[in-house]
């Protein structure tokens, strides 16, 4: 750390004695009333400004009345008291204030104070490169919000970050790793990709013969996460008893991995992130109440793209970068802004990768071209929506044989109706292959 | 004694309280200059602490 340019406003001077020695690495003026302070931040070049609340007995809350000038100024400004009353933190914010500490455990506040800082202005260096290349976007609200969760990034406390699918919630997770100062890695895992028994091994690692196969000792994540972090994405689709394991691990930064008796300890920081609302998954008990209050401290939303619609074209560009130029006719920039991204940032992607392609002009044809063709997956989606209606209506059995019936029908129909040739092809019994014609065909009728 | 002097009263107390209980901790690592130095203004804290718990032990209501 550098030599920072100091002041503090202190009119006790047991305080300032004690400010000054804490603070002895660093450049510090001292101002012991509001006038003196004023003159200090006016003539002044600092970095920051520790404030006292009270200046004097029968002050007027000096501390707070500082804090315009010295935000005019661009220093960083500290109110300290000696109350955490709500009401005198919420006042120091409102006022402006950047940071805020209770008076009695100095040694160890202005260290944090410090920290917090430093972070706060390499962040803010960090962020036109920040918002034009790794988490693209010129909303000011979403902007604001990452901001804001990065300026706390060192304290280490869980982050849970919520969002649609595609909206950038891993590299999210990852810049708040960068922030955190946490030497370990950034080891990243999503809970939906696995079923319990598999989720569990990855999670927690196994013993050598914990089960067939484990021939080796194998370490998890968790442990793999040590001195650094662990981003957990859609942690709402585990299971109740995963959660519960991981609650403890959470909590105690140890765990058993499979089939070990010997408890393995890490210090990891956990970051999580779900799609789905976890209100209504706590309601419809999917996850821990514990659980969610345990990797709930710092709380981001992001949003989907259609509601950040000016992010549209500076993240084509972001991805069309060393790519063919391409321009957009009027009716296909219109489009662009008009369609509503359900894939969000993820799908805009995909889009300018098959653009890209092309590139050129582009029209709104060649757009709804390649949406179309990305399509597959959700229209596989909303047909298994749909079928599952009529399963739930009529009973997944029954759904099962009318599809068997269509696919026979199909088959006879390009074969030219040759029912032991299409009982060959589709290899089912003869006897099924009839009892869904007399079902579902003429003889069911 | 109205709400807000009881309030400035009991800021004060426990902003002096906290500056010596810091103290404290600083104490045992000074040297000897500083724990002088140190040692008189704690004295000065604790005698201005004494005149505020004082106040308020002459008009508590």
């Amino acid at each position: 750390m550098g030599k920072l340019k100091i002041l503090v406003t202190e009119d006790d001077a047991l305080a300032r004695k004690i400010m000054a020695k804490n603070l002895s690495e660093h450049e510090t003026d001292f101002a012991s009333d509001k006038k003196s302070a004023l003159a200090r931040i006016k003539g002044g070049a600092y970095d920051i400004c520790f404030l006292d609340l009270l200046l004097g007995e029968n002050d007027d809350y000096s501390g707070l009345a500082l804090i315009p000038e010295a935000k005019t100024r661009g220093f960083y400004s500290v109110v300290i008291s000696s109350s955490n009353d709500e009401d005198i933190i919420e006042k120091a914010y409102a006022a402006g204030a950047d940071d805020f500490y209770v008076k009695g455990n100095e040694n160890t506040a202005i260290k944090e104070v410090l920290t917090r800082f430093l972070n706060s202005r390499k962040i803010a260096l960090d962020a036109k490169k920040m918002f034009s290349e790794e988490f693209v976007t010129e909303d000011p609200e979403t902007r604001n919000a990452v901001l804001e969760t990065l300026k706390n990034a060192s304290t280490g406390l869980p982050a849970l970050i919520l969002g649609p699918t595609g909206t950038g919630k891993t590299t999210l997770a990852w810049l708040i790793h960068r922030y955190s100062g946490r030497k370990g890695p950034f080891v990243d895992i999503n809970c939906a990709s696995y079923n319990e028994e598999l989720l569990e091994i990855e999670l927690f690692g196994h013993s050598k013969g914990a089960f067939t196969g484990a021939s080796e000792k194998r370490s998890g994540k968790l442990k793999e996460a040590d001195g650094g972090t662990l981003f957990m994405d859609e942690i709402g689709s585990m299971s109740p008893a995963m959660q519960s394991k991981l609650l403890k691990a959470v909590e105690e930064k140890s765990f058993y991995p499979v089939g070990s008796d010997r408890k393995e300890s890490s210090d990891f920081r956990i970051i999580s992130a779900t799609l789905e609302d976890p209100e209504k998954l706590i309601k419809e008990g999917k996850l821990r109440f514990d659980l969610f209050q345990r990797i709930s401290g710092l709380k981001i939303r992001l949003k989907p793209l259609k509601d950040r619609k000016n992010d549209i074209l500076p993240l084509i560009n972001f991805f069309m970068k060393g790519k063919k130029k391409m321009s957009f006719a009027p009716d296909a920039a219109k489009f662009l802004a008009f369609y509503d991204w359900p894939g969000n940032v993820r799908q805009l992607k995909n889009l300018s990768d098959l653009l890209s392609v092309c590139g050129g002009r582009i029209l709104e044809g060649d757009i709804k071209k390649h949406l179309k063709a990305e399509s597959p997956a959700e229209d596989r989606r909303s047909c298994i929506r749909e079928r599952r209606e009529l399963a739930l209506e009529k009973g997944l059995e029954e759904l099962l044989d009318s599809v068997g019936y269509e696919i026979i029908s199909e088959e006879l129909a390009v074969n030219g109706g040759k029912a032991t040739l299409a009982i060959k092809n589709l290899k089912i019994s003869t006897r099924r292959f009839y009892s869904l014609l007399k079902k579902f065909g003429d003889g069911g009728k | 004694m109205d709400a807000e002097t009881l309030d400035k009263i009991l800021h004060n107390i426990k902003s002096k309280s906290a500056s010596i209980k810091s103290a404290a901790g600083l104490f045992a690592e000074s040297g000897e200059k500083d724990r002088e130095e140190l040692a008189e203004l704690m004295k000065k804290s604790a005698e201005e602490l004494l005149a505020a718990v004082q106040k308020l032990a002459k008009s508590p209501g």
